[in-house]
């Protein structure tokens, strides 16, 4: 190597033109060594610093690795299917599928929404305004806060202006400012000069930034979205659309390969685009059942109704699996593809029937447009087990169209969006107020005319919710109304159980009008004027005045407790997520006007499930059960998981005053009570009308013009079967009431459960016609009956063997033979006194007692047909005998009653049958004023 | 090999004069003497078969999503190998010295070829670095590089002593510099900038230029730098990324981030050929090119790092050894700045795959993607070649016997003795003639024959012949 040195040396000597001497070759090469060793040196590090991350930090380096790209994903199960009780659909998941971009990753988005606009259905100008990304750059990194920057500020002190002007680029400032301009654009105030001339300084300013941008200042826009690295593009889009979507990537990456090999720049505007599925859920029966089934979110979380409350098991479990994710989003299962069977959530069987629900939807539907009611509802309940067979509630909705549905509710929801921002834009105002001292007078008119708008936007906001209720609400579950005359029956209930009253007790009935000389002088009015009544005709008549006293007898605190025993004031854990509790003050804070209140449906309030699931356990012999929606929970191969058993909560009153009441209900759908229009030929049926006042909606006290239809029943009444609860809300028609309203749809509905069912008539074929009809029994009652032609006979047959406990007939009005032949057929003992036709009996009629009692029947000789003397039911007591006390064993008959006039039969012709004014009864004048 | 020269120069010293029909197979003499560097070009085909399975590796998953083959960008991948190799063998063959002629036009060359990209130049990313022609596209900022470096040793060569002078070391060298950098910023280009001024600073320390002078450049340029960097918030933003990438994880600093990610993931023996999880999940950005260290690392571990820097460490070995043993002024520098070039290149590439240096866009030579800087790589190493070889050549030719000595005392003996004038005297042309019209006979061509007379059939070559 030393060889050549010299020589070298020496030939690049004569070379050079200069005086220098040549640069000696050991410097040369002796620098070149320092260079490779600089360079090697450069290596190691890079070297030493790749192996120390390979060995020191690989641990911390795979956790990051991993956290990159492995993932523990949890796989949502198929959400399981809604069925009814027969196994009709209700609810299921189809496949659908979302469209989603990540907008930062978009380089040409008119392109891209170009390319999207036919397979997804929208233009291209609603696509490109949501994957731009120019809404949506990355969040700005915080670089002011970097420690190097902090120490080159206060070293650094010439550069620190430099930098600071670059952190605070034009596009912030702008940004900023045009959102103070914002602002104030949504004041109605640019009127006020001074604030006009501010505004004009920011919009000055706009336009001169804008102008340093080089860009139209009406070009320019705000980014409420900046920084979002995701944007659905569409959704709920079906597997033809994502077939066309693929297709389309394909024949783009095939345009693209053949353009790069003709060394042309091409993109392929659909390679950013992703796609995943989103189950859907939908509602084959459409309407049917849709409140009380509720909805399901985007996310596949349950909202409402039965959907959230089963939300967990219809979801069922999720999947953990492991999985790689490139950032394209594609995943690779680490441990295979999930089994999908494994995966799927249970299916919930309601104990909804279809059928009768639809014709309960269709019968409220027809009753609430019919009486142009806002809302309604009906539920239907089978009473042996508390299972809910049907739940409609009016205004009806399609689930399946509900994005389409709020839409039209988008007034709504405008007004409430105005009213918020109207009191954010308030508080912002007064919290600037930057020219209250030069303007006062002006700030104060602004401000007074704002609160004025804002209270009328108010007012309309309530109107507007009144008017137009929520049809996707499950109304007959979540809202509460007073029921108004339905509670008698319940009132009765407690009043009968705690043998407060007896059957035989008469009230004096006050002529309809009963002051009560309390603090307010509230007085309570009834519809039907009466003078007295027994607890049949209170409760037929629907008598205000009636139900009061009885309540009075009874005691505000055995009040309360018997309807809280019934449910009321509490929910039925009926498992609809939301239900209401209703409204019942504690009996301790009752004024005594509110007792009287109370006991006939007024200041507490209901929800309609609580008053049919209360009404069912008076037909089942006074046990509360608890309301069952939910029947079963099946799998999807069809085993049943688990059985929803009915499930008894209490024994509110016994059997014996149950059966009394549903007795005495039966009054309730005669010819001549006010539910006559519930009669079903060939099926008793206990009902009960009620007509509730509504409070004003922005006042105290109740409105004149607002009322709460309502009628409640049960089928067939001996041995009931079903319970109806019939609510219209709001009938603007001149006549209306729960008779007139809400019967005539329990009378349909029921009549179609009943023969749907297969309920077995009480009566025998044959029969059926006879009995009850009106006309019929108009007629009959008319004309000399043959008492030996069933098909005559008054009465209805009582089967004697299927009950040891019986209830009494009405004798009254018939002959001797009559009354032979009816007592005979009951298994009941009859001692007959004097002669012509019966207007006493020792036990009142509806009044159940053992087979083989002993009923006195006092006659008086008039010839049937021939209406009573009304002085004779004066005073009834003086009439009648005492009647040895060993005649009677159960030592439970004590008076003889004398009858009421209307009931008496004979001659009396159904037209001539007192009816309500204006076909309105119940508590309509019975309010507090 | 010295010794068995050696030992044939001292059995000819005895014997050569007997026989005088030998004629010596110049091939294999020069085999002997002045082998190809055949060390340098084994590590180099190492680093091209390394880095064909690489970049395969790296772009399988993009190539069947974008080109519908997997196998699309490793094929042109071939093809860039091709290409170089053909021009690996035409430079391996063309006699460097050549190249000094060619300095300047292809200097002016490259400048159009600069100046055309800020017209015509493809765009691509943020910067606009390429020309488009039908079938390919080229970087003139990989010619600029080796164009530069042929420049610099040229000019360092004719300036000689005058090196010293500060006006002679700096001034014509930066106007060139200028002129380059300022095509490359306008692309822009920093990666390349940069790499210029180090090549030329580091060439002109080598040739002897006051290292004061060097020491005051880095400080007024390294301000300049600050100034330039603080003034451009992408660079500042590289520069502070580069800081900390950790806490730009999502931004400025996710390449280097996932870089590191990527190489710490490898550990001792890697994922396995195919494996790796950064690269295959996209999350390594730029893995053909940039990153491609880091899909070594990922997949091989330590043990294909550490063999990825010992072939450039081998490489830096040979090359500065070529330098070293040229006696050639012009083609010591070259081969300096050559080997410079390529390691240079090399090791930023890795430091930028450490997150050690903030991201420049240079790719490592011979392994990465890229057409542009493979061909320049490949002329590059064609170039050290014909240098290594060189030398050899000279050795032999002198050696050889002529029909008529040299007057300036040829000895013609065993032991070989450059010519003392002939680079500095003798103009290029006239140089090669006597390269050329040196070996033609003589004492050598009978003691070869002599012995190996068992050979079938002696071949009779000029070193002409042998050497075109």
């Amino acid at each position: 190597m030393s060889r050549g040195n010299s020589n070298t040396r020496a030939s690049d000597e004569q070379s050079v033109r200069s005086e220098l001497p040549p640069v000696r070759l050991n410097t040369i090469r002796r620098r070149m060594l320092v260079v490779a060793v600089v360079l090697a040196a450069g290596m190691t590090i890079a070297t030493g610093r790749a192996v120390m991350l390979q060995t020191v930090d690989s641990a911390v380096m795979k956790r990051e690795a991993a956290g990159n790209y492995v993932r523990s994903e949890t796989i949502d199960a198929w959400r399981g299917d809604i069925i009814d009780r027969k196994g009709g659909l209700l609810a299921v998941s189809v496949n659908r599928w979302a469209v989603t971009v990540d907008p930062s990753t978009i380089k040409e988005p008119a392109k891209v929404a170009q390319a999207l606009a036919p397979i997804v259905g929208k233009t291209a100008d609603q696509i490109h305004e949501r994957i731009d990304p120019a809404t949506a750059v990355p969040v700005h990194e915080q670089t002011t806060q970097h420690p190097s920057i902090r120490i080159a500020r206060k070293t650094a002190t010439p550069m620190v202006k430099l930098l600071e002007r670059m952190w605070q680029t034009p596009r912030e400032r702008l940004d900023r400012r045009l959102d103070v301009l914002e602002r104030f654009m949504q004041l109605d105030q640019l009127r006020d000069r001074a604030i006009f001339q501010l505004v004009d300084t920011l919009a000055d300013a706009a336009e001169r930034t804008a102008g340093a941008l080089h860009a139209d200042v009406n070009s320019l826009r705000f980014f409420p979205s900046r920084g979002r690295r995701f944007a659905y593009v569409a959704r709920d889009l079906d597997d033809q659309q994502i077939r066309e979507l693929t297709r389309e990537r394909e024949a783009w990456n095939k345009r693209c390969r053949e353009a790069r090999k003709r060394n042309e720049a091409c993109r392929n505007p659909l390679l950013a685009v992703l796609t995943r599925p989103e189950p859907r859920r939908y509602y084959p029966k459409r309407e049917s059942g849709a409140q009380l089934l509720g909805l399901v979110g985007r996310d596949g979380k349950g909202l409402s109704g039965i959907e959230r409350a089963m939300d967990a098991i219809l979801a069922g479990g999720q999947t953990a699996v492991s999985t790689i994710r490139d950032n394209r989003g594609r995943r690779i299962y680490l441990d295979g593809i999930p089994d999908s069977a494994a995966l799927a959530g249970s299916n919930v069987q309601l104990s909804i029937d279809l059928q009768i629900q639809a014709a309960a939807e269709r019968e409220i539907a027809k009753a609430c447009l019919s009486s142009g009611a806002r809302a309604g509802y009906a539920v239907v309940m089978r009473v042996g087990t508390g299972e809910v067979l049907a739940a409609a509630n009016f205004p009806n909705y399609n689930p399946n169209t509900f994005q389409t549905w709020f839409a039209d509710r988008r007034p709504l929801t405008a007004e409430r969006a105005a009213l918020a921002k109207r009191r954010d834009d308030l508080s912002w105002a007064s919290k600037w107020s930057f020219n209250t001292a030069a303007f006062p007078d002006l700030h104060a008119d602004y401000e007074r005319e704002s609160f004025r708008s804002l209270n009328e936007q108010i007012d309309a906001y309530v109107e507007y919710q009144h008017r137009f209720p929520n049809a996707s609400r499950n109304t007959a579950f979540l809202d509460v109304y007073e029921p108004g005359s339905v509670m008698k029956i319940f009132t009765a209930a407690a009043a009968l159980e705690e043998d407060a009253i007896d059957l035989s007790q008469v009230f004096d009935l006050e002529k309809g009008d009963w002051e009560l000389h309390d603090a307010d002088d509230n007085v309570i009015h009834d519809v039907s004027k009466m003078k007295r009544g027994d607890l049949a005709r209170i409760i037929k008549k629907s008598s205000n005045i009636g139900a009061a006293k009885i309540a009075f007898e009874l005691g505000a605190e055995r009040l309360d407790a018997y309807l809280r025993r019934f449910g009321f004031g509490s929910q039925t854990g009926s498992g609809v997520p939301g239900e209401a509790r209703g409204l019942l003050r504690p009996a301790a804070q009752w004024v005594p006007v509110e007792l009287a209140n109370v006991s006939f449906g007024q200041g507490m309030a209901a929800t309609g499930i609580q008053i049919v699931t209360a009404l069912a356990a008076l037909g089942n012999g006074g046990t509360l059960m608890r309301p069952l929606v939910v029947r079963r929970l099946v799998s999807e191969d069809g085993t049943v998981l688990r059985e929803f058993e009915p499930e008894k909560v209490r024994q509110v009153v016994s059997e014996r005053t149950a059966r009394t009441v549903l007795d005495l209900m039966r009054g309730v759908t005669e010819p001549d009570g006010t539910g006559r229009r519930a009669y079903i030929p060939g099926y008793p049926v206990a009902g009960k009308t009620g007509t509730g006042q509504k409070p004003h909606l922005r006042k105290r006290g109740y409105s004149e013009a607002m009322w709460v239809n309502t009628f409640v029943g049960l089928a067939p009444a001996d041995n009931p079967e079903l319970a109806i609860v019939i609510l219209v809300d709001e009938p603007t028609g001149k006549n209306h009431g729960g008779g007139l309203i809400a019967a005539p749809a329990f009378q349909k509905i029921m009549r179609f459960s009943l023969d749907y069912l297969g309920v077995p008539s009480p009566y025998e074929a044959g029969k059926r016609q006879a009995w009850l009809d009106p006309d019929v029994l108009a007629r009959r009652r008319a004309m000399p009956t043959d008492d030996n032609d069933p098909l005559e006979r008054h009465g209805p047959p009582v089967d004697v063997a299927r009950s040891g406990d019986v209830p009494v007939p009405d004798f009254r009005g018939m002959t001797m033979d009559e009354v032979r032949q009816q007592a005979t057929s009951l298994g009941l003992l009859v001692w007959l006194q004097g002669s012509g036709v019966a207007v006493a009996q020792t036990i009142p009629a509806h009044e159940r007692v053992r087979v083989g009692s002993h009923v006195t029947i006092s006659f008086n000789p008039r010839a049937p047909g021939v209406a009573l003397d009304p002085s004779m039911l004066d005073n009834p007591l003086d009439r009648m005998p005492a009647l040895p006390e060993g005649d009677h064993p159960q030592g439970e008959q004590r008076v003889v009653l004398p009858i009421h006039g209307d009931a008496m039969p004979g001659g009396v012709h159904p037209a001539q049958i007192p009816q309500a004014p204006n076909g309105r009864e119940g508590a309509r004048d019975g309010g507090i004023r | 090999m010295t010794a068995t020269t050696a030992n044939a120069a001292d059995n000819s010293g005895a014997r050569a004069p007997k026989k005088a029909s030998y004629s010596p197979d110049l091939r294999r003499e020069i085999k002997k003497i002045a082998p190809w560097d055949f060390t340098l070009l084994a590590a180099v085909v190492l680093l091209l078969g390394l880095g064909t399975v690489m970049v395969y590796s790296a772009t399988i998953n993009e190539s069947t999503l974008f080109d519908g083959d997997g196998a699309a960008r490793v094929k042109t991948h071939l093809i860039h190998i091709c290409v170089g190799v053909f021009a690996l063998l035409t430079a391996m063959f063309f006699p460097y010295k050549q190249l000094r002629k060619l300095v300047y036009p292809a200097l002016f060359f490259t400048l159009g070829l600069l100046f055309l990209v800020i017209l015509v130049g493809t765009e691509a990313g943020n910067a606009r670095r390429w020309l488009s022609f039908p079938g390919f596209n080229f970087q003139p900022a990989e010619l600029a590089k080796l164009v530069f470096v042929i420049f610099l040793a040229h000019s360092i060569t004719k300036k000689g002593g005058r090196i010293r002078q500060f006006t002679v070391a700096f001034v014509p060298h930066f106007i060139v510099l200028s002129a380059l950098i300022l095509m490359c910023l306008f692309q822009p280009d920093f990666g390349t900038s940069v790499l210029l001024v180090v090549l030329m600073f580091t060439l002109l320390f080598v040739a002897g230029t006051r290292v004061s002078y060097i020491v005051l450049f880095v400080f007024v340029g390294g301000f300049l730098a600050f100034q330039a960097i603080a003034s451009n918030d992408m660079r500042l933003g590289r520069v502070l990324a580069a800081i900390d990438p950790w806490a730009h994880r999502m931004g400025r600093g996710y390449q280097m981030v996932n870089s590191q990610i990527a190489i710490g993931s490898g550990e001792w023996t890697g994922q396995g050929l195919g494996f790796g999880g950064q690269t295959l999940t996209g999350h390594l950005p730029e893995g053909e090119t940039d990153f491609i260290l880091s899909v070594i690392a990922e997949q091989l571990g330590v043990i294909g790092v550490l063999l990825v820097a010992g072939l450039f460490a081998l490489i830096l070995f040979r090359g500065i050894r070529i330098a070293l043993k040229t006696e050639d002024a012009f083609g010591r520098f070259l081969a300096f700045g050559i080997t410079l070039l390529i390691v240079l290149q090399a090791t930023i590439n890795m430091l930028v795959a450490v997150a050690l240096v903030p991201t420049k866009g240079l790719t490592l030579p011979f392994v990465s993607y890229g057409g542009s800087s493979m061909l320049i790589c490949a002329v590059g190493l064609g170039i050290l070649l014909n240098i290594s070889r060189s030398h050899g050549i000279e050795v032999v030719r002198d050696l050889a016997p002529r029909q008529q000595p040299p007057s300036d005392g040829g000895d013609g003996g065993a032991k070989p003795k450059p010519r003392k004038k002939r680079g500095a005297k003798a103009s290029p042309k006239a140089r090669r003639g006597s390269i050329f019209s040196g070996a033609k006979g003589g004492q050598f061509k009978e003691k070869d024959k002599r012995k190996r007379k068992d050979r079938k059939k002696p071949r009779r070559q000029t070193i002409d012949e042998v050497l075109s």
